[in-house]
C-alpha cells in the first residue's frame, strides 16, 4: 500500500512543460491546441520550445510566448520532443487505489481481520504498480527523435496541421491557458 | 500445490501481462485532396474538422453527406487563436454544422491506445478484490477461519497436508486426531513437518507425532475412525457411483483434489443426500471401503455463528462446559449431531440397508482418507450408500480395499524444533511431555523434524493431540442473541431451517474465499 502511495506520487511528477499542455485523457480527442515540442539545433547550445502551430514547407512553426512565433528551418534541427499526451500512471494508480478502499476500511472496521483484509487487497496493489511502472518507464507519451527527422510525421502534432492559414497573423496567436 | 492456488497465480499473472504496455496516441488525418474524407475512423466518438482559415470545429456527434459533400455535426467551434466562437454540442435539437468540403483542410481523429486493456486488467483485480472485501465486511466469519494447519514437503514444495483435531473446541473436547499424510516426498535425510497457527484461535497442543509403517509393494496402510491401523492391498475403483447430478466416477477415482460436492438443501442445513455405489466383490478376504473426505465450511459457519449468537455470554457457555455441565454438553453434541457425518450402509442379500459405520471427523481445511471395515458377504457385487448431510461433505476418493491385517506403527517424537530458524527447546520439550502443552499464538510458526529410520521406505501418518480457543471477535458479539442461541442448542432442527436463508447466501462464494483469505500475520 505504502509502495503504490510512493509510486503514485512520484508518476505524478511530471515533465517540465507547461501544465497546460500536459494533456489529460479528458481531453485528448477534443484538444483543439498543438502539442508542446522541444527543438535541439545544430548550431546553437539553447533548444527552442513551445506549441508546435504548423509546418510550411521546410519550416517549423513554434508558438514560444504569447504572440511570438519562432520559425525553425527543418535543416537547423538536431532532435526533437512531441509531448502527444500526459502519462497515465496517475490515473492507473487513482483507479487502483479506489479499488483498494474496501480492503483499507475492512482492515480498520475489522481489526481483528486486517491481515486478511489487507492481503485482499494485494493482487490490485501488485497489478496496479505494474502498471503504474510500465506506463511511466518507456515514455511512449513523448515523441523523441535524435537523427533520422522526419518533420513530416510531425505535422499531424500541429495546432494547424494543414499548414498555414491563409490570413492568419501568426503573431497574434497566444498559448493555451490552464483550465 | 492445489489447483485453486495454479489458477490463482496463473490469473494474476495473465492480468500482469495485460499491463505491459504502455499507452500512445494514435493521431488519424485524412486530407480532402486525397478523396480520404469519408474513411475516418467510424468508432471515433469525436472528430476534429481543421477550416482552411485556420478555424476548427470539434464534433461529438458527426456523419457526411457525401452527396451534398458536407460535414454535419453538433460540438464547439473556434476561432484560429482556439476561442470559442459558438457551440451546439448541448443542444441536440438546434441545428447541427453544415461544414462544405470546399472549406475542409484535413479532418482529425483520436485515440489513445492500450488504456482499455490496461484499465481492464487493473479493473479485473480491483473489481473481485472490492466485491470480496465488501462481502467480508458485512460477514467476516464467512471468509476467514482455520485449525491447527500442517504443512509437509510434497514435490518439492511445502504443501498443507493435515489439520488437527478440529472439532476440539476446547479442553473438554480434547482429543487425539490421526491423519494420512499422502503423497508427501519420501524424506532423504530426516522429516520436517511445518506447525501452524493461521487464524484468530489459541492452540493447546500437547503432541505432534508421526507414525511410520514400512512401505511395501502394492500395499498401503490405512486408519479406521477409531485410529486403528489396516495394512490393504489391491485397491478397486468403484463400478458405479450415481448421487443426484449423475455418474461420479471421474471425481472420485483419485486421491488427487478433484472432489465431489453438492450445495446445501435450501429449506434445511441439515437436509441430506445419497450416493449409491457398487464394486466387485473380492471374495473370501476382509475387505474395507476407503473414503477421502474434509468437510465445507458449514460447520465452520455455524460455530462462528453460535459463538455470534452467545455474544458476551459465550465464556460462561465456555465455563460451564468446562465445570462438566453434562446438559450444555450434551446440546452441543445434539446439534452437531443434527448434521452428522458420512454414514455407510451395506446392502444385505435381501435388499436391506445395513449400517456399518459413520465418518465423522471434522474440519474444512485438508482431506484425508478413512477406512471403514465392512461386514463378510457373498454377494457377487458389494453395493453401498452413503448418506451424509447436503453440502456438508467434500468428497475426493472412494475405493475398496482387501484388507491384509492389522499394523502396529513406529512412533517417532520430534527431535528438534525450530521458529525462525532459531531452535526452540522449549517447545521440543512441551511436545515430548505429554501432559504440558505447546501453546501457540496467531501467527506463530513452528518447525518440527523427526528422526526416521533409514532402512527402508515409510508411509507416514500424524497423530497429534490437542484442542483450541476460538476468539471471540467484537463484531461477533454485536451480533448477541441468546434467543438465537438457545434456538440452536435446544432446537437444532428448527434452526437448522431458520438459519438456511443465511448461509445460502454466502454458501457460493464461501469455499474460494475461505481459501484467498486465510489469515496469516
Amino acid at each position: 500500500m505504502v509502495s503504490l502511495v510512493v509510486v503514485l506520487s512520484i508518476s505524478c511528477q511530471t515533465y517540465t512543460i507547461p501544465a497546460a499542455y500536459d494533456t489529460p485523457y479528458s481531453e485528448i480527442r477534443e484538444n483543439p491546441y498543438g502539442c508542446w515540442s522541444e527543438f535541439e539545433l545544430r548550431n546553437s547550445a539553447s533548444k527552442v520550445s513551445g506549441e508546435l502551430i504548423c509546418m510550411e514547407h521546410d519550416t517549423v512553426y513554434v508558438l514560444v510566448l504569447d504572440h511570438h512565433v519562432q520559425a525553425i528551418e527543418a535543416a537547423q534541427i538536431a532532435g526533437y520532443k512531441i509531448y502527444t499526451h500526459k502519462s497515465q500512471s496517475g490515473r492507473y494508480g487513482k483507479f487502483s487505489l479506489l479499488y483498494l478502499i474496501p480492503s483499507v476500511v475492512g482492515a480498520l472496521v475489522q481489526s481483528d481481520y486486517a491481515g486478511g483484509f489487507l492481503s485482499l487487497g494485494v493482487p490490485v496493489a501488485v497489478v496496479g504498480l505494474t502498471h503504474i511502472i510500465i506506463e511511466g518507464s518507456n515514455k511512449k507519451n513523448v515523441i523523441t527523435e535524435n537523427n533520422t527527422i522526419r518533420l513530416y510525421e510531425i505535422a499531424k502534432y500541429a495546432r494547424y496541421p494543414g499548414g498555414k492559414p491563409m490570413g492568419v497573423d501568426l503573431n497574434q496567436l497566444v498559448w493555451k491557458e490552464e483550465s | 500445490m492445489k489447483s485453486t492456488h495454479l489458477c490463482g497465480i496463473l490469473a494474476i499473472l495473465l492480468l500482469l501481462a495485460s499491463g505491459c504496455a504502455q499507452t500512445v496516441l494514435n493521431r488519424s488525418v485524412y486530407r480532402l485532396s486525397d478523396n480520404e474524407l469519408n474513411s475516418p475512423d467510424a468508432k471515433a466518438k469525436i472528430l476534429k474538422v481543421h477550416m482552411n482559415d485556420g478555424t476548427l470545429y470539434v464534433l461529438n456527434e458527426w456523419s457526411f453527406s457525401g452527396e451534398a459533400e458536407i460535414v454535419m455535426g453538433h460540438g464547439d467551434y473556434y476561432n484560429f487563436n482556439r476561442r470559442l466562437l459558438s457551440s451546439n454540442k448541448k443542444e441536440k435539437d438546434s441545428p447541427a454544422y453544415e461544414i462544405p468540403y470546399s472549406e475542409v483542410s484535413l479532418i482529425e481523429t483520436n485515440k489513445l491506445e492500450r488504456d482499455g486493456r490496461n484499465l481492464l486488467g487493473i479493473s479485473i483485480a480491483g473489481v473481485s478484490s472490492a466485491i470480496y472485501s465488501i462481502y467480508c465486511i458485512t460477514d467476516p466469519k464467512a471468509c476467514f477461519g482455520s485449525c491447527p494447519t500442517f504443512y509437509a514437503m510434497k514435490e518439492g514444495n511445502w504443501h498443507m497436508i493435515s489439520e488437527g483435531f478440529s472439532s476440539s473446541i476446547s479442553s473438554s473436547f480434547e482429543k487425539s486426531d490421526v491423519d494420512m499424510l499422502y503423497g508427501i516426498d519420501q524424506p532423504t535425510d530426516g522429516f520436517s513437518l511445518k506447525l501452524t497457527n493461521e487464524a484468530l484461535e489459541t492452540h493447546v497442543i500437547r503432541y505432534v507425532d508421526l507414525l511410520a509403517f514400512p512401505q511395501e509393494l502394492g500395499e498401503q496402510v490405512f486408519a479406521t475412525e477409531e485410529g486403528v491401523f489396516y495394512r490393504t492391498s489391491a485397491l478397486q475403483a468403484p463400478q458405479t457411483c450415481l448421487a443426484e447430478e449423475g455418474d461420479l466416477r471421474a471425481q472420485v477415482q483419485a486421491f488427487d483434489g478433484n472432489e465431489r460436492f453438492s450445495l446445501t438443501d435450501e429449506n434445511n442445513l441439515a437436509g441430506k443426500e445419497e450416493i449409491m455405489l457398487t464394486f466387485a466383490n473380492p471374495g473370501a478376504v476382509e475387505s474395507g471401503l476407503l473414503i477421502g473426505s474434509r468437510q465445507s465450511l458449514l460447520t465452520t459457519f455455524l460455530f462462528y455463528q453460535l459463538m455470534a449468537y452467545s455474544g458476551n455470554h459465550y465464556g460462561h457457555f465456555v465455563a460451564r462446559v468446562e465445570n462438566g455441565d453434562p446438559h450444555l454438553l450434551k446440546r452441543i453434541e445434539k446439534m452437531w449431531g443434527k448434521l452428522g457425518g458420512i454414514e455407510v450402509f451395506l446392502q444385505t442379500a435381501d435388499k436391506k440397508w445395513q449400517k456399518v459405520d459413520e465418518i465423522e471427523e471434522m474440519g474444512p481445511i485438508a482431506a484425508d482418507i478413512h477406512l471403514v471395515k465392512l461386514p463378510p458377504t457373498e454377494q457377487e457385487s458389494i453395493t453401498l450408500k452413503l448418506r451424509l448431510t447436503k453440502g456438508l461433505w467434500r468428497i475426493d476418493y472412494l475405493a475398496l480395499a482387501e484388507i491384509m491385517g492389522e499394523e502396529t506403527p513406529l512412533r517417532i517424537e520430534p527431535r528438534l524444533v525450530t521458529a525462525n530458524d532459531t531452535i526452540c527447546r522449549e517447545a521440543l520439550q512441551l511436545l515430548n511431555d505429554k501432559q504440558k502443552p505447546l501453546v501457540p499464538f496467531p501467527g506463530d510458526q513452528y518447525t518440527l523434524h523427526y528422526t526416521v529410520p533409514d532402512d527402508c521406505s515409510y508411509q507416514f501418518f500424524l497423530e497429534t493431540k490437542g484442542y483450541y480457543l476460538e476468539w471471540m471477535r467484537d463484531e461477533w458479539i454485536k451480533e448477541e442473541d441468546l434467543k438465537k442461541a438457545a434456538l440452536a442448542l435446544y432446537f437444532p432442527g428448527l434452526f437448522m431451517r431458520k438459519a438456511a436463508p443465511a448461509f445460502k447466501r454466502a454458501e457460493p462464494q464461501m469455499e474460494k474465499l475461505f481459501w484467498e483469505s486465510r489469515y496469516v500475520k
